[in-house]
């Protein structure tokens, strides 16, 4: 079988047709970042089913009394798990090192006898957004919830909660774990 | 007296709307620091100054 190769770079083996050839590859268990250099490995690249492992973190909070009228930073400081070191346990911040999308989930357990309950996602500092219900404190209040996606660019941008009142009186919230937590992950690199 | 408490003592008009999602935001960053305002875009009352706010007691 002949093997050519012209002036222009094109080979030719035989008469075009290949048989019996096995293309060499790396062998199993050799891909590192030697082989491949890791940044220019894109979401586009991964299998269906792969998932990252960007950050993510999830919080429980501290107590907190707070008064009506006016919205006030959670102080979740207790940190459950941040995979990265991206979360502000003396700020009550979430600020990643990855750009991409983050779903960001958070309950607060309050028992308001009167007005409404807010929950807000801010993002360097400005309402990105809400989500309230009428309060009750039947059989000690309800979860007020929000989940959002939010995109941050992993060098300067951080998320918080703030919780809102309006009963006219303080209002000390639930810190039970199992009840007042946030967490977030990234879902989508940018 | 809360600082929410001194604005609708001083503006009786103020309905809860407008601090959940209208022109004024009362905000608090849990720092030990207190409430402040941090907007006022009421379209028609004035923010009130320091010294107004001061006047008011229980």
């Amino acid at each position: 079988m002949a093997l050519v190769l012209d002036g222009n770079g094109t080979m030719t083996v035989g008469n075009g047709s290949i048989s019996g050839l096995s293309v060499g590859g790396l062998p199993t268990g050799v891909i590192n970042s030697t082989n491949i250099v890791d940044a220019t490995i894109t979401q586009a690249d991964l299998a269906t089913g792969v998932t990252s492992t960007g950050p993510l973190f999830h919080a429980t909070s501290a107590a907190l009394t707070f008064g009506s009228g006016a919205f006030t930073k959670m102080p979740f400081s207790g940190e459950v798990f941040d995979t990265a070191n991206c979360y502000d346990t003396t700020n009550y911040r979430f600020l990643p090192n990855v750009p991409g999308y983050y779903f960001f989930r958070v309950s607060v357990f309050i028992g308001l006898g009167s007005g409404r309950g807010i929950l807000s996602f801010y993002k360097n500092n400005g309402d990105v957004g809400q989500n309230g219900q009428p309060g009750s404190n039947v059989n000690g209040g309800v979860t007020y919830a929000n989940n959002m996606l939010i995109y941050l660019n992993g060098t300067t941008d951080y998320v918080e909660c703030f919780v809102y009142q309006e009963t006219g009186g303080n209002v000390t919230i639930n810190n039970n774990g199992g009840l007042t937590h946030w967490s977030g992950f990234l879902m989508r690199a940018a | 007296m809360s600082l929410y408490q001194k604005l609708i003592t001083l503006y009786p008009e103020l309905s809860s709307y407008d601090f959940a999602y209208g022109a004024i935001r009362i905000q608090n960053d849990s720092d030990g620091k207190g409430d402040y305002i941090r907007e006022w875009n009421h379209p028609t009352l004035q923010r009130p100054t320091d010294e107004q706010l001061a006047q008011i007691t229980e």
